[in-house]
Order: C-alpha cells, then structure tokens, then sequence
C-alpha cells in the first residue's frame, strides 16, 4: 500500500508542536501530582504520629512525675521523722487512767510525777491506811502490760494517834518505768 | 511554541518549589523533631522506668496531695510556735480544764528537727486531764509530752506538763531512696495508721 503525505510541512511543525506542548503539560501536571502527593503523604504521616507524641501530653506527664516525685520525697521525709519521735513516746492518757481506775477510796496520790526522759518514769506518792492496800495497787500496776520494774521505794507506817482501831497511815514512795515495747506489740 | 513549553515547566517549576516550601519541608522537619524527641523519650523511659514506675504506684496507692498536707500539718515546715498557746488552750477548754500559766521554750533535739518546747499549768479532774492528753496524742500536729506533775487537791487536781512540738523546713532530696518501693510504702502505710489514731 502506497501513502501519500499530502499534509503540508507547516501543518506537520504545529501538530508535533501541540504534541510536544501537550506532553509538557501532562508532564507539568503528574510532576505537580507527584509533589503534591509527596507531601500529603507526609502530613498524614506526621498526624499519625503526632498520635502517638503529642509533647503536651508528654509535658504535663513529665511535670505530673516531677510534681509526685517531689511529694513523695516530702512525705517520705516527714513520715520517717514522725514514726522515730512517734516511737518514743508514751502514751500517757492510757498510764493515767489505768493508774486512775485502780485507786480506791482507801487509796490516795497525793503526787504523781510522769517523765519520759527520767529514771523511773513514774514516782507515785501514795497514801492509805492499810499495807494490804497498797500491795493490790503494786500488784495491778505490776501486772498491766505498761510497766517494768515496779517497786515501792519508801514505806512509812504509822499508827494514827487517838484510834482504838489500830488504822495505820502508810506513805510510801511506788515507783515503775514505761514498758514501750508493749505500744509497739498493741500496734 | 517553544517558549509555551517553557512556561509550562518553569510554572510547573514554581508550583512544585511552592509545594516543597510550604508542604514538604514542614512536614520534614516536623518528622525529624519527632524522631528526637522520641529518641529522648526511649532513653528518659529507660532511665526512669524504676523511679516512675514505683512513684506512679504510690500516687496510685496513696492519695499523695492529701498526705503530703497531712504530713505538712503533722510537722510543720515553718515556727508555729505563735500559736502553740491557743492550739492547747483549745484543747485543754475543749477537755474541761482550765490554764493557769504557759510558757513557751526553744530547747535543742538530737533529731534533725526544730522544736518548740512548752510547759502549761492546768486545773480540773482527772477524766478531763485524760480526755486533754488523748486529745494532745490525737492530735493531727505531732507533740511530744516529756514531763508531768500532778497534785490531787481533793475533787481536783494540778497538773503542770511540760512537752514539744516539732518543725522542719528542710526535706530529703535523695531521689536514692524513690527506688525502694518497699520502704516507701512500709513508711507510709505505717504514717497513715500513725496520723489515724
């Protein structure tokens, strides 16, 4: 088969230059694309993420650590400080009433000295009018829990003058010291 | 026709530089900020994974800002002793007994702490004096009785005490002591049942 080129050369040149335009532009716009695809990719990579790090998150959980670190290093401290002095105390509400509900009417304190730093810790100046009385009243002291070492110092027994009974007055010095470890074993 | 073809590129030139300054070079540089910082969260996770982990169990555990006042309350961090007349003679109203006399008295302490020492004169009987010491040893500021003197006077009695309170305004910032939380949570559990009596 013969063909004829009858399309003038002029025509030709404008064809293959709309061609070439055309290609350009199909060029200009997958380059464009291409960018444009480039770069949303990477936003929507980066939101992903940001997911993930969000630095305010990460800040206030920073400052959330610190701030609790700082707190349970202030506790720590004070709580420590507070069990050591804690331990070394008496608790004498609980001494005093024990003592208070072993008196009796026969039996009077007419000085009571307490001291968590002195030996003996307690010093009871007691009066009555029997030595019976005042070895039940050892006696119950001795066997609460919160003491040691109880011991009647000084007895002075006298007989009361003028009494066709015979009733004796007994002065006497009791003494005892805390036993602590028996708070630390209550708790 | 050429010079079309040109402007297309050198348009395709300037839309593509736009792209690139205004999308694709935040968008990098936002991506290496990233991987810092998630380079300097592995490695803070990995130095600190112990210490937050056993903080994080405690604030879990303990309501830490409540204790802290608490504690803060108990020893305080600065002098109270301005009002160390009024607090016990609060409570020595709220017993039943009445003051006769207080002096106030700085006095040194083998712990490491302040103290500010007090001698108080009371009046009244003995259930109310009992009911002021369980208030003094209930109390949520820590004090320390040392010496007590009574003298029954028939229905009632004179009492003359003699005790301390105590403030620190320094705290232990050994971040040593975060790492065993046994200790800590020894030490704060037994603060607790301590400040609940």
């Amino acid at each position: 088969m013969i063909s004829v080129n009858l399309v003038p050369p002029k025509i030709k040149q404008k064809i293959q230059n709309l061609k070439n335009v055309t290609r350009a532009k199909n060029g200009a716009i997958f380059t464009i694309i291409i960018f444009l695809l480039i770069g949303f990719s990477l936003k929507i990579f980066n939101l992903a993420i940001d997911k993930n790090i969000d630095q305010t998150q990460i800040n206030q959980k920073n400052n959330q650590a610190k701030t609790n670190q700082k707190q349970v290093l202030a506790i720590n401290d004070r709580a420590k400080l507070a069990i050591q002095i804690k331990q070394s105390q008496i608790e004498w509400s609980t001494i005093i009433e024990t003592m208070n509900n072993n008196f009796n009417a026969n039996l009077t304190a007419d000085q009571i000295n307490l001291s968590s730093t002195q030996t003996p810790n307690a010093s009871l100046l007691i009066r009555t009018n029997s030595e019976k009385n005042l070895t039940d009243f050892k006696n119950k002291i001795t066997a609460s829990n919160f003491t040691k070492n109880v011991f009647i110092k000084n007895s002075a027994i006298t007989a009361l003058a003028n009494d066709k009974n015979k009733v004796l007055k007994v002065v006497s010095n009791l003494e005892f010291d805390i036993n602590n470890t028996a708070k630390e074993t209550n708790e | 026709m050429n010079n079309k073809i040109l402007l297309i590129w050198f348009s395709t030139l300037l839309i593509c530089f736009g792209v690139t300054f205004w999308l694709i070079l935040p968008q990098i540089n936002h991506l290496i900020e990233n991987s810092n910082l998630q380079k300097q969260n592995t490695l803070n996770q990995t130095a600190n994974n112990n210490l937050d982990t056993n903080i994080n169990q405690l604030a879990k555990d303990f309501d830490l800002p409540n204790l802290l006042e608490i504690a803060n309350t108990y020893i305080p961090q600065t002098d109270q002793s301005a009002n160390l007349k009024t607090v016990l003679s609060g409570m020595a109203n709220q017993a039943g007994l009445t003051v006769t006399n207080f002096q106030n008295q700085t006095q040194p302490t083998d712990l490491n702490v302040n103290t500010n020492g007090f001698t108080i004169n009371l009046t009244g009987k003995t259930f109310q004096l009992i009911s002021f010491l369980k208030l003094i040893e209930s109390s949520t500021q820590l004090f320390s009785l040392k010496n007590i003197e009574i003298k029954p006077s028939g229905q009632t009695m004179t009492t003359k005490i003699s005790g301390q309170t105590y403030w620190s305004n320094t705290s232990n910032q050994n971040l040593e002591e975060l790492n065993n939380n046994e200790n800590l949570i020894e030490t704060f559990t037994k603060f607790q049942s301590l400040i609940k009596k």
